[in-house]
């Protein structure tokens, strides 16, 4: 469908009615954070090392004025120039991490979309319970990733008493689900994948509902085979949403932090860690607020880069995501 | 928000009025009844002079009745109340954090003090934290300057940021003297130092800690072992061990074996996961004996320059024995953290544990606990030789170098400067009496509630058969805590600011040895630098004179 | 469509045992909620009644202990942040889709894709980059562990994908039926309201549906930002472990206890989550 913007007209007034609230709640809320995580990227600030004053009384506007003379006090008084970013080149906890965030991207990801293009299709098909399948192969996406971390990540797969150590033990087999770096990125993405996949089939499915169901029946009638008319046809004419879902569930396993946190804590040492969970336990553990800001700059530039880059390789074919 | 509004209409009033009745007619009888209908009724231990207090509630709910259940803590809150503060609390709010259920701490401590809130009339509202979250969450209070809670149940080796930082308030001495405090009976260790800045007392003890060494009684009693340690060519008598050495030489030897009951043998279990830096502490009772050189006071750091010693020989052994100790542990041991350890210790697997006092304390009084009567317990096992720092040799020690840990110091509890600002420090103090009273540290010493020996009065092992454990188990277990606390080459923790810190950056480090991204002189050459960034940064005379003092 | 023997077989092959994948993670959580540290241990056990006895541990401690208070305002606060934001990011993410699907807007340089791109990049804004900044943010204006600060963050993060769902909807629908609304004398709101909206319904329920499903599990900033009032569920999960050891049964009776409300939902409304995001998924 064209896009029909400016179809309607309307006053400028009303125009700005319609986007205007969501900006500015939008705004209100990032805006700080934005400033602050550029400044504060550039000093040494650490929890223990710069303390604020706390809430102050009286009207909201003031107190966050003394917020902003606190911060800018404090900005200025732990100013390290590039320090960080120095120190960075040099941080093989960084560049695991980084590592570690392509690989459930760009490795993960794709198994996902496989796997959920599989079950979408079969969703497709003339079967019996539909909505029953439909509705159970939605539920894992229902469940809150801190308790998908613990109990699949430590309860069900726990090396003596989970179920799969049953059938090890029955086998002779000794199970180890975490001892080493490879082993646990791979669990990982497995229990990641478990959680995402409805996610991915969701859109999929929809992508097929919403295909016109005469381009089968024209392929068939033209005797293309089955393979054929699914790869020909439907493959290409999912594309568009197949992207879409990729891109966006990139951008989730990006921030993938809570399922990592409870399972592995990103470890064996930080062989499992990713970028949110190191600038999560540097920043809010540890304490290390002006670091722990310069890497979340550098993630969100590294982030912001990687998905402009496949906007714009594959853009022109996907749904319209912005 | 007008959330007060909503959550009234689901606090289950009613449910909680019936609990209180029930276990009031249970337990005392009218002098009870009336004092949490408000009528005043002062203390109640008079209306039961007859028979102690301490008596009464130790018998809540008494050996063979499982864990107690949220009535039976009412009752013994209710049964120790001794305030004279009826009603003088209407209306205030105290805000209590502490580490959250799971059972235990703030799982007790809400129970323990509803007799309290009806009596006084105050209200207490809780922050349950984690204990991986609880010091940051704390000390990112501190640095924000949103110091929300009133109460803090708090380590002794944060007392550098919540007692120097100047964020707690000084122990009235309406507490310090009250006879059911007793300060006198806390052990002399958590008199002073711990709990004090500058000579003055701030925090009430309700937890006393140090590592000691748990062993099966029963594996190490097996005959069948014995016989196959004996043909393996195993040093010495199969026996437990009170060597780090022989720790190791067991936990290779314990691959592949069976226990008594059938089930697989592991070594020692050492916690190799990353717990918010907790895990430090696991990592310095390894190398406790070999880096507490009898002559010098110093542990963590050299007090001339205020260098740090983790870098030192004896700590790089430590983490290469914990490397070692890797194959005789039981699979996926790097990914256990100090949870995973005490429960899987509890269910039968692994051999050997350090540990805070808790596993003997569930032991029998959990009714999660499968290792009934097979736990022996020792002060942490020592080393022939230890490394002198001064010479950079090895000393022999004539029967072996032992250093017990004074891991952690316990729980404390304190009342912050914000609480006084907000006018309930009173209420907050008397909150703390009724807390951490002699009659209730004793109760919850004896029953699984996290918390451990903390007082002269603990150490009676009679008191502990009423909980269900055995007196001549309940004794070894008792000596081996008194033993480690007054041991004359004991290592009291640090508790110089930046504790925390300090801790997660060696966590950070000596597990990238584990995972083989580093060696172990790599990894703690790493962490002792990171410990140089932390003095600096706190100033490197001021922690170096507070850490002379410590000594 | 005519499926041939051997393709039913395997199509329902294949359903049964991506069947037996989605359930039994959360059958192994059902029977852990039924199960103490000593049955965990000594198993694992896997059929209640034939090869363990099951305890209601776990339940109890959930509904009987003085946890009972704290689930139950757990569950109030998951509750109203997770329906408080999902309407709030429907009605602002509705109108802003409907604004950049039907209007030509120029502020400066920034035309239409320039403002999807703004709410797009929010999407990508890691919750860990943001985590601090907010916490003083939060505390300095008052929001801090309060449902209403909450529930404005998980709006915002909400937003993104409701306005992308809505903006396609609305892209989809014939636009003529709204000219003539306009023709007729209604204001562009009046047209947005009485014609766009009903027609647009599927979507709306969608893009509520995936807002809900995120603030009811969301953990970091809950965890974070709230404290002794505004905890959500997710925090009563993660607290199940102290220095004593972790509750695996209470912890999956938690688990358990916050899915169910949103099987609810998914019964319910899962068609229109599928119907909902067909719009602009073909071109």
């Amino acid at each position: 469908m064209e896009n029909p913007a400016g179809l309607i007209p309307a006053a400028r007034w009303q125009k700005a009615l319609f986007v205007l609230p969501a900006f500015l709640l939008t705004f209100f809320i990032v805006i700080f954070p934005t400033v602050f995580g550029i400044l504060v990227s550039f000093t040494s600030w650490t929890r223990t090392g710069t303390t604020l004053d706390g809430p102050g009384s009286g009207f909201v506007l003031f107190r966050l004025g003394d917020m902003v003379r606190d911060i800018s006090e404090a900005i200025r008084s732990t100013w390290n120039g590039i320090d960080n970013f120095r120190r960075m080149a040099g941080d093989d906890a960084f560049r695991t991490a980084l590592k570690n965030n392509l690989i459930f991207a760009f490795i993960g990801v794709p198994l996902q979309y496989l796997v959920a293009l599989g079950l979408a299709l079969l969703l497709n098909q003339q079967i019996r319970a539909r909505k029953f399948y439909r509705v159970v192969f939605l539920l894992p996406f229902m469940i809150s990733p801190i308790a998908i971390g613990w109990m699949i990540g430590k309860a069900m797969f726990d090396a003596r008493f989970g179920p799969f150590a049953r059938i090890a033990r029955e086998l002779d087999i000794t199970l180890a689900f975490y001892d080493t770096g490879f082993k646990a990125v791979s669990w990982l993405i497995v229990i990641s994948a478990w959680y995402a996949i409805p996610f991915v089939m969701v859109m999929l499915l929809a992508g097929l509902q919403a295909m016109p169901g005469e381009i089968f029946e024209a392929a068939k009638i033209d005797g293309a085979g089955r393979w054929r008319t699914f790869v020909v046809m439907t493959f290409r004419l999912l594309l568009p949403v197949s992207l879409t879902a990729v891109i966006l569930r990139i951008i989730f396993e990006f921030k993938l932090i809570d399922i990592i946190y409870v399972v592995t804590g990103g470890g064996p040492g930080d062989a499992s860690q990713t970028l949110s969970l190191y600038i999560y336990k540097d920043g809010y553990l540890s304490g290390n607020i002006g670091y722990a800001t310069a890497l979340a700059e550098v993630f969100l530039i590294f982030v912001i880069v990687v998905i402009s880059l496949l906007l714009v390789t594959v853009g022109r074919k996907i749904r319209s995501l912005y | 928000m007008g959330g007060n509004a909503v959550a009234s209409s689901f606090d289950p009033q009613p449910f909680r009025r019936r609990t209180n009745r029930r276990s009031i007619v249970k337990a005392a009888g009218a002098a009870a009844a009336a004092s949490t209908l408000g009528l005043g009724t002062p203390l109640l231990r008079r209306a039961h002079a007859q028979e102690s207090v301490k008596d009464q509630i130790l018998a809540i709910p008494g050996p063979g009745a499982g864990a107690p259940s949220e009535a039976d803590i009412e009752r013994v809150g209710e049964l120790s109340l001794n305030t004279d503060k009826q009603g003088a609390f209407e209306g205030q709010t105290v805000v209590f954090q502490g580490l959250s259920n799971a059972g235990f701490h703030v799982n007790v401590f809400r129970p323990i003090s509803r007799a309290w809130e009806e009596a006084t009339g105050a209200t207490i509202e809780w922050i349950e934290v984690t204990q991986a979250d609880s010091y940051p969450r704390m000390s990112q209070a501190f640095a924000t300057g949103n110091v929300e809670f009133d109460i803090i149940e708090g380590s002794g080796g944060w007392e550098g940021e919540m007692l120097g930082g100047g964020y707690c308030v000084p122990m009235p001495d309406s507490v310090l003297n009250a006879p059911e405090y007793d300060y006198d009976d806390i052990v002399p260790y958590l008199q002073s130092p711990t709990r004090t800045w500058d000579g003055v007392t701030y925090g009430a003890s309700v937890d006393g800690d140090m590592h000691h060494f748990n062993y099966r009684k029963d594996v190490f009693a097996s005959e069948d072992l014995a016989a196959e340690w004996a043909s393996s060519g195993g040093e010495g008598d199969f026996a437990p061990p009170t060597t780090w050495q022989q720790v190791q030489a067991y936990s290779q030897f314990f691959q592949g074996k069976t226990d008594p009951d059938g089930l697989p043998t592991y070594g020692i279990l050492d916690p190799l996961a990353r717990s918010g830096g907790v895990g430090t502490y696991f990592f310095f009772s390894r190398a406790s004996s070999y880096a507490k050189h009898p002559d010098d006071p110093a542990f963590f750091f050299d007090p001339e320059t205020m260098q740090s010693k983790i870098n030192s020989p004896a700590f790089v052994r430590a983490l290469q024995d914990m490397i070692d100790a890797i194959p005789g542990a039981p699979p996926d041991q790097q990914n256990a953290d100090l949870l995973k350890t005490l429960g899987d210790f509890l269910a039968g697997t692994g051999t050997m544990a350090h540990w805070w006092a808790d596993i003997g304390a569930n032991e029998y009084a959990s009714d999660q606990s499968v290792v009934q009567d097979k736990v022996g317990f020792s002060i942490l096992p020592g080393s022939p030789d230890v490394y002198n720092y001064g010479t950079g040799e090895w000393d022999t020690i004539e029967g072996n170098n032992f250093a017990p840990y004074l891991a952690f110091l316990g729980w404390g509890l304190y009342v912050t400067t914000a609480g006084e600002e907000r006018g309930v420090s009173e209420a907050a103090w008397d909150l703390v009496k009724h807390l951490s009273s002699k009659d209730i540290s004793l109760w919850m010493n004896v029953y699984p509630s996290g918390m451990n020996p903390s007082r002269e009065s603990h150490f009676n092992a009679a008191d502990w058969t009423a909980g269900g454990y055995p007196e001549a188990d309940a004794q070894e277990y008792l000596d081996s805590i008194a033993d480690s606390y007054n041991h004359p080459n004991r290592i009291v923790d640090l508790r110089i600011p930046g504790q925390g810190e300090y801790w997660i950056a060696a966590e950070d480090e000596w597990t990238r040895a584990i995972s083989g991204e580093l060696s172990p002189q790599e990894a703690m050459d790493n962490a002792a630098a990171r410990w140089e960034e932390i003095t600096d940064r706190y100033g490197r005379d001021a922690q170096r004179e507070l850490y002379t003092a410590s000594l | 469509m005519h499926n041939p023997k051997w393709l039913q077989i395997t199509t329902y092959a294949l359903l049964a045992f991506w069947l037996v994948i989605a359930l039994f993670p959360l059958y192994w959580m059902i029977t852990l909620s039924f199960k103490n540290l000593v049955l965990i241990t000594t198993g694992p056990f896997f059929f209640p009644w034939i090869d363990y006895s099951p305890v209601t541990l776990g339940w109890s401690d959930l509904f009987e202990s003085g946890q009972r208070n704290r689930f139950l305002t757990a569950m109030r606060n998951s509750l109203i942040c997770a329906i408080g934001s999902g309407l709030l990011s429907l009605v602002l993410g509705s109108m802003a889709g409907y604004g950049l699907s039907r209007f030509s807007y120029k502020v400066g340089i920034w035309r239409n894709r320039d403002i999807s791109f703004f709410f797009l990049s929010q999407l990508i804004l890691p919750p860990a980059a943001v985590i601090l900044p907010l916490y003083i943010l939060f505390v300095e204006s008052g929001l801090y562990d309060t449902l209403f600060g909450l529930t404005l963050l998980y709006t915002v993060v909400g937003l993104p994908i409701v306005i992308w769902i809505m903006r396609d909807q609305f892209n989809s629908l014939p636009v003529e039926l709204e000219q003539a609304a306009l023709v007729d004398g209604h204001s562009a709101l009046g047209a947005f309201l009485k014609i766009a909206t009903p027609i647009a319904a599927p979507g709306m329920v969608a893009a509520f549906i995936l807002v809900v499903i995120f603030s009811w599990n969301e953990y970091l900033f809950s965890a974070v930002l709230t404290s002794r009032t505004s905890y959500t569920l997710p925090q009563l999960v993660a607290t199940q472990v102290s220095s004593q050891g972790v509750k695996f049964w209470t912890m999956a009776a938690v688990g358990t206890a916050t899915v169910a409300p949103l099987l609810v939902i998914a019964i319910m409304l899962e068609r229109y989550i599928v119907r909902g995001l067909t719009a602009g998924a073909v071109k």
